[in-house]
């Protein structure tokens, strides 16, 4: 199972969702606004349910796609990911309670622990990926001016991780939609300054949340390149989402065993 | 005048300047002895890393593709990082066209990676173990009662090792720690307890989520492997055999793990230290009293006592109290300080309680994370962030044998090719069809990163003008069928997918250079695609290592006998100045230049030859004497080093032909200067001096 993929499909559902502003310039208050903003719209106290497709490419390496369904309960801090297709993946998950993270194999019926202690060879994932969105918690902002990303006028900020915050990355670069405040695209750098993963938000959806009583902004389509090793990409499409209540007992282990027989 | 008279002369000379000889002497005995004694022991070690090396993975030579963007290195890099060294496709075809070569034995395809298993921590283990218990209809209900005592005990265990602790679990917030707190309360009461049966999967989860990560334990096993056709693998290196289990039948899915890495990273900590222990104090006469090492190794055994009584249910516990209290003579009555009592061994109690843990605690324990029989779930990361995981069954552990105890070739652990494509991930044709209909279904291009901007475009989608509707997603197809296990392959699937290298072995390994050059030479004609390497560069940085010592004693020696030279060479020319007039006597009653450079010459073979010789006996002398006894290997890096145990020295006749042809060269090189002044002494200056 990818690593990478299940931080990819945290990420698309953790990223967050603006709201309309005019104003070009920023003064330091308005853009710790705006990324308040940011982590404030996603922590979405209702439950998320949505059907995602990755694909990942490997350089020198035939592409591999995954169809996953991706739950989200952010009031209890339960996040689930069950695999639907191809077939040798399909019914293994990644169950995430509390600081557990726990992966499902239906062909050995064994769950194994994935825990942040645990040093997960030569990737950069760590399980903090998973969270929902804390920029402000974890990051200073810095507005770094205004920028034009294709056809869209964005705001560009850079923020630093706060002393003593372990953070996966500690700098990104954020290009952020002057309109919409939607996301457009994310950097995130290692402590070196080194440039690690670039991420691209072409298309966004608003969906109205019932239990939030507003609308939530949703990104349908994230291409992520990979800067450390050249022609690594992943894509994801976030089909269908669904802002509903789930079944009580879902974010369990043998709600996810149940589904392999 | 006769060879033999100079010699006389020469002779008389040495004995004259005695004090002259000796020093120069010592140095070239010294220089002798080194080059004997060194290169014993460098070609002792370097032939002990070479056999393990070749004879547990690399074969005589290693091939793989040309367009590698790594040089193959199958250890690894220096820290620790996998080497990529790509693909090629068809084994069979470069098989085939390999054994064409009169030269190759035998060609054995190969990959080699990392990997890891996470077996969880000890409440992990029998929360599933209890989890598997209620879902079972046969299950027998004292069982259960007694998997749920262990695992309340074993809560109560936590609880106390806890206790005042919580700051040393350094991962914890303040508000964390509350949480735990409360949380062991919780399950430290009757009531969790009461209605576990009837609600055992919320109750397990809890545990499991709430507890379990309260224990704090390094499970995780990190281990090299060699993908390849294990019974190939099994055929071309003879000392294959395998030590627990079987061999993973032909054309099944498997994994084998190396005897070495199984006894010394799989099994139980303590139990693994019990039996170094007693190993070195058997082969190695060590006490405990006497070495550090022993010391520490019994401090770590008390220190990590908890290995031991975490893992005992309440029942066992008395048991092994009662046992132990007798054994031990104390009425200790708390078991956590009993089995501390225990496990502090000295050189009297060490073989008693040995054989006492054997026979009445390792029943009880976890004595091995895997057993041999289990299907493991193996991750396996590549270098660029993304992980794979098989599922494997465990067959057995193999060794090599008369290198079972070298780290070297204990460093793979073995498993079907197949596997390791699917963990390497290369795709199945079944697999390939189905990411095509997933990609239909997905309906999106690849754009480069550089057209990346074209995507923000103002129709593009960035901005939704409307809300969508909260509808419900679409309904997808939640029931999956369960993989089955042990799965086959035929030979075809075997031998034409690909590989990412392989073990050339020849029919004589001295031939290596040549059939290199050939297989260069064909794979360029014929568009192979391949680069051929030898064990020593395909080994990386252990290949280079033996390399270097041989360096670097070649010019620990080359500066002794370069020392020697030069002296040899200064005392003959003050030799020549005093005794000039003697030397023009010599000319004036008719002696030869040529006479005056032999006797030159044979006072410094004489020197050369008699000094080291003296080394040369010396040092041969110590080669054969640890040639009988051997040197023990004290420590990891010297068994490492050794290649197993004890480094055992051989006396090679060559090497002591060869040192003494180089006290020849030193002793001809040494002479010219001196000799040629010498021989410019005239008659007439001889005289001319006298008046």
């Amino acid at each position: 199972m990818f690593i990478k993929t299940i931080v990819t499909l945290a990420l698309a559902v953790a990223i967050g969702y603006a709201e309309e502003q005019k104003k070009e310039l920023l003064t330091q208050a308005q853009a710790d606004e705006i990324i308040k903003l940011v982590d404030d719209r996603q922590r979405n106290s209702g439950d998320y349910k949505s059907l995602c497709f990755v694909k990942e490419t490997e350089k020198n390496k035939e592409p591999r796609l995954f169809q996953a369904m991706v739950y989200r309960r952010d009031d209890d801090d339960k996040f689930m990911i069950l695999f639907t297709k191809p077939k040798e993946e399909a019914g293994k998950a990644y169950l995430k309670i509390d600081k557990n993270l726990w992966n499902y194999d239906p062909g050995t019926g064994k769950w194994e622990r994935r825990t942040e202690r645990e040093k997960l060879a030569g990737t950069n994932s760590r399980r903090s990926d998973f969270d929902e969105s804390r920029l402000t918690e974890e990051y200073s902002t810095k507005f770094e001016g205004t920028d034009k990303l294709g056809d869209y006028k964005v705001y560009k900020f850079k923020l630093t991780a706060k002393d003593g915050v372990d953070v996966a990355y500690p700098v990104l670069n954020l290009w952020i939609d002057q309109a919409e405040k939607n996301i457009l695209k994310r950097e995130e750098l290692a402590l070196s300054g080194k440039l690690m993963r670039s991420s691209f938000y072409p298309k966004w959806n608003k969906k109205y949340s019932a239990s939030k009583k507003s609308d939530v902004w949703i990104p349908e389509e994230i291409r992520i390149f990979d800067e450390l090793e050249k022609g690594n990409s992943t894509i994801v499409l976030i089909k269908e989402t669904d802002l509903g209540k789930l079944e009580e007992n879902m974010f369990t282990k043998a709600w996810i065993e149940s589904k392999s027989k | 005048m006769t060879h033999f008279m100079v010699l006389k002369i020469a002779a008389r000379n040495v004995f004259l300047h005695r004090m002259r000889t000796l020093v120069v002497g010592s140095i070239l005995t010294f220089g002798a002895f080194l080059a004997v004694v060194g290169h014993s022991f460098v070609n002792g070690v370097s032939g002990g890393m070479e056999n393990s090396t070749t004879q547990s993975i690399t074969g005589d030579i290693q091939i793989y593709s040309e367009k590698a963007k790594d040089k193959l290195s199958v250890f690894g890099n220096m820290d620790g990082s996998p080497v990529d060294v790509g693909h090629l496709d068809s084994f069979e075809n470069v098989s085939n066209r390999l054994m064409q070569n009169t030269d190759v034995a035998a060609v054995v395809p190969m990959g080699t990676s990392f990997a890891t298993v996470n077996p969880g921590n000890i409440l992990d283990h029998f929360l599933e173990t209890l989890r598997k218990t209620f879902k079972d209809p046969q299950a027998d209900p004292k069982d259960l009662e007694s998997q749920k005592r262990r695992i309340r005990f074993l809560v109560q265990e936590i609880k106390k090792n806890l206790e005042g602790k919580f700051e040393e679990i350094g991962i914890l917030s303040a508000a964390d720690v509350e949480q735990a707190k409360i949380n062991l309360e919780q399950v430290s009461r009757d009531t969790f307890w009461q209605d576990f049966n009837s609600q055992f999967e919320s109750k397990i989860e809890f545990l499991a989520n709430k507890i379990a990560p309260l224990i704090f334990d390094d499970n995780m096993i990190f281990f090299s492997y060699v993908g390849t056709d294990p019974q190939l693998f099994q055929q071309k290196f003879p000392q294959f055999e395998i030590v627990k289990g079987e061999m993973i039948p032909a054309g099944t899915r498997g994994f084998l793990f190396h005897d070495y890495f199984y006894e010394n990273m799989v099994k139980h900590r303590i139990a693994r230290r019990l039996d170094q222990i007693k190993k070195k104090m058997k082969d190695d006469k060590l006490t405990i009293a006497g070495s550090k090492e022993l010391q520490d190794q019994i401090k770590a055994n008390v220190e990590q006592s908890a290995e031991i009584y975490l893992q005992l249910g309440p029942v066992e516990t008395e048991t092994v109290s009662t046992k132990l209290m007798q054994l031990l003579s104390s009425q200790e009555k708390d078991f956590r300080v009993l089995i501390k009592n225990f496990l502090d061994m000295n050189d009297q109690s060490f073989q008693t309680r040995y054989e006492f843990f054997y026979k009445e605690i390792a029943p009880y324990v976890v004595l091995y994370r895997v057993k041999i029989g289990d299907v493991l779930p193996l991750s396996a990361f590549t270098k660029s962030g993304t992980s794979t995981a098989v599922n494997i069954k465990v067959y057995g552990t193999f060794r090599f044998k008369s290198f079972e105890n070298s780290p070297l070739a204990g460093n793979f652990s073995l498993m079907d090719l197949v596997s390791l494509r699917e963990l390497y991930g290369f795709m199945t044709e079944e697999r390939r069809a189905q990411n095509k209909q997933i990609e239909d279904e997905m309906g999106l291009n690849d754009i480069g990163q550089d057209a990346i901007e074209n995507l923000f475009s103002s129709s593009s989608g960035a901005r939704p003008e409307k809300t969508s509707a909260a509808k419900k997603s679409e309904n997808v197809e939640l029931s999956f069928k369960k993989r089955i296990m042990g799965a086959t392959y035929t030979p075809d699937e075997l031998n034409k997918g690909v590989f990412l290298h392989a073990a050339v072995f020849l029919k004589d390994p001295g031939r290596r250079d040549a059939v290199i050059k050939d297989i260069m030479a064909i794979s360029k004609q014929e568009g192979l695609g391949i680069q051929a390497v030898s064990w020593q560069d395909a080994a990386g940085f252990i290949g280079q290592m033996t390399f270097m010592m041989k360096a670097i004693l070649n010019i620990f020696i080359g500066i002794a006998l370069l020392l020697a030279g030069l002296m040899i060479m200064n005392s003959l020319l003050m030799a020549a100045m005093d005794r000039k007039q003697e030397i023009g006597t010599m000319r004036a009653i008719g002696a030869h230049a040529d006479f005056i450079y032999r006797l030159f010459f044979y006072e410094t073979l004489f020197i050369s030859l008699l000094f080291g010789g003296v080394g040369v006996i010396l040092g041969s002398l110590v080669v054969v004497i640890i040639g009988a006894v051997g040197i023990p290997a004290s420590g990891d890096v010297a068994t490492f080093f050794f290649s197993g145990p004890r480094l055992y020295l051989h006396l090679n006749p060559g090497l002591v032909f060869t040192v003494i042809a180089v006290m020849v060269v030193i002793a001809i090189l040494a002479t010219q200067y001196p000799a040629w002044k010498a021989m410019k002494i005239s008659p007439l200056q001889a005289m001319q001096k006298r008046e």
